[in-house]
């Protein structure tokens, strides 16, 4: 086995470190790459039809064109599009590892899960737990990094999105990526704040398409100061063992306790108004119903598609979702 | 002297007063363009002055699709949802209602409570139902837009209000024999149908409309017996965005 492991959404990761390999999100090796709109015109040419989720489309083409021969992927709790995903990558010759978020949320089913993947790594606990630690110490870091974003108006949204979303594969290095955050925590504590006159906005849904939704967000003066999946993907709530840490991990579950989440962090951090991203031919878009039931914000939904700059339309709508909270 | 400013997808609107008196303006989008701005650096400017009877306002508040576009000295811009409030609160004195706006590519329904917008819903890509659809619809029937916004007697149903393919279902009542001025009630009757979930989600009994389609009669006629209200229009509806800039402060 080659020694980069793929990845379709977040997994126990600390399992694959204890194995010794490496682990490659396929979600950031294809938004991060320099020309995302490739990986998705690859998929389209490859015959995925126009009416597809722009993220499967980019798994499809990232994985294949940077010649990853495993993915592991979240089968269960995450997308249904994942099950069809799979038969493509085993029909390209990509070896597949399903890994399943149990619809039924309790300790037995997803603890069988974890057991599952550690047996197909032959993974022990004392090796787990070692990597447990370490990743302990990078998670700890990223929630002062998480923390500091609301408390202190000197990190951007799309830094505090960048590092948060990161720590579902912590770049291929953990060690690495401790020392950076940690390097960069110290100069950003030298630094003023910068956005105390902004809107104080969350974030909540899937990782934006857009290239440039942080940056447009923030033209137009808003501060994201609360990114809702991406701060599941650090599990914000460390645990004693890990089968209670991804039994608390919202993301794969119901939309409820996502919701629990949310009210929590919006009271926290004082948001002002919650933009709910949703990813156009996504399932998950029905939930913005019970979202703007459940939730007492100003929400604002927008929608993505492929991985361009955040269009005129959409634009259009932030800013008078801000204006609109400006005066309220 | 102020001036208040909607660049829309379809015409602009201008609105300033001169010794108290309103003036009113509407320019074709791309003839203002062409006429009244020059390219300079990518950027426009405005260059001729008989766009304001020959005054020179040191305050243009603009708003709208294009607004990014210009870069008209002294403008201020501010979003098309705050501009349609203010220029609705003002004209109508009202404090809570909803504002439903129909433009010529978009539509907006804004929720205003104690003269704040607290909501609003617009359209994300499709230009469905919009001015745009009505016009496309009308020259298909060989209509003027005057013609088809009194046609409110036996509608036949129509269901795609889409731009682009509108126009198939159109053409297929066409075919089965319905007469003109039927099809041209389906029309109205099928914009209004679009709108009333999104006012509906809204708990209110006072609705304006503002937009060019206000001033088909026949929508409004259809909006307010699909809401059981009476559905009233702001006057001058076309102009509402450029008064809301213009009242902006
Ligand atoms: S955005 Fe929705 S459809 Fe697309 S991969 Fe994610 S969960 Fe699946």
């Amino acid at each position: 086995m080659n020694r980069v492991i793929g990845i379709t959404s977040t997994i126990p990761s600390e399992v694959i470190y204890a194995a010794g390999y490496k682990l490659c999100d396929l979600n950031n090796l294809y938004i991060k790459s320099r020309l995302p709109m490739d990986y998705y015109e690859k998929a389209e040419i490859a015959g995925f039809p126009g009416t597809y989720c722009g993220w499967i489309k980019g798994l499809y083409s990232a994985a294949l064109d940077n010649d990853i021969r495993t993915v592991i992927a979240v089968t269960e709790g995450d997308c249904s599009n994942t099950h069809a995903l799979m038969e493509l990558y085993t029909y390209e010759n990509v070896n597949t590892i399903p890994f399943a978020y149990p619809f039924i949320h309790d300790r037995e089913h997803i603890s069988f899960e974890i057991s599952s993947l550690m047996k197909r790594f032959n993974v022990v606990k004392v090796d787990l737990d070692i990597v447990r630690e370490k990743f302990y110490k990078i998670r700890q870091l990223l929630h002062k990094f998480d923390e500091n974003t609301y408390s202190e108006s000197k990190i951007s949204g799309k830094e505090n999105h960048i590092w948060l979303i990161s720590s579902s594969d912590f770049n291929g290095n953990p060690d690495k990526f401790y020392t950076n955050l940690k390097t960069r925590i110290n100069e950003i504590d030298k630094k003023t704040s910068i956005y105390n006159d902004y809107i104080r906005l969350g974030y909540a849904g899937v990782p934006p398409i857009f290239t440039d939704f942080y940056e447009t967000v923030e033209n137009l003066g808003g501060h994201i100061v609360f990114n809702e999946l991406q701060r599941q993907f650090a599990m914000p709530s460390y645990q004693k063992d890990i089968v209670s840490q991804y039994l608390d991990y919202t993301y794969p579950y119901s939309i409820f306790l996502r919701i629990e989440d949310i009210k929590t962090e919006i009271k926290k951090r004082k948001i002002k108004g919650l933009i709910h991203y949703v990813q156009s031919f996504c399932y998950r878009t029905l939930e913005d119903v019970i979202l703007r039931k459940e939730l007492n914000i100003p929400i604002l939904t927008i929608e993505g598609d492929k991985p361009e700059k955040t269009g005129v339309r959409t634009r259009i709508r932030i800013e008078a979702f801000i204006e609109m909270l400006r005066k309220l | 002297m102020k001036a208040g400013i909607d660049i829309g997808s379809r015409s602009i609107k201008i609105y300033f007063e001169i010794n108290g008196d309103p003036i009113r303006k509407k320019i074709d989008t791309i003839s203002f363009f062409k006429n009244y701005l020059s390219s300079d650096n990518d950027m426009l400017k405005i260059e001729n002055n008989d766009l304001f009877n020959g005054y020179h306002p040191d305050e243009i508040i603009a708003t709208g699709y294009g607004k990014l576009a210009t870069n008209i000295k002294t403008t201020k811009t501010i979003s098309e949802i705050i501009a349609h409030a203010v220029g609705a609160m003002e004209s109508t004195g009202e404090k809570n209602f909803i504002l439903v706006d129909i433009g010529g590519q978009d539509t907006k329904v804004i929720k205003i409570s104690d003269c704040n917008v607290v909501d609003f819903q617009m359209n994300n890509k499709c230009a469905a139902g919009s001015g745009r659809y009505i016009e496309n619809m009308a020259q298909i029937l060989g209509l003027s837009i005057n013609d088809i916004s009194s046609r409110v007697k036996n509608p036949i149903r129509i269901d795609s209000t889409c731009t682009t393919f509108g126009e198939s279902e159109v053409l297929g009542k066409f075919f089965e024999d319905n007469s003109i001025e039927n099809i041209a009630a389906g029309i109205n009757e099928a914009v209004a149908r679009r709108l009333i979930p999104m006012i509906r989600k809204y708990n209110s009994n006072t609705i304006f409309v503002s937009g060019g389609v206000a001033n088909n009669s026949a929508v409004i006629s259809f909006l307010s017996t699909g809401l059981s209200l009476d559905v009233k229009r702001i006057d001058f509806p076309d102009f509402n965005g450029a008064y809301g800039c213009y009242k902006y402060e």
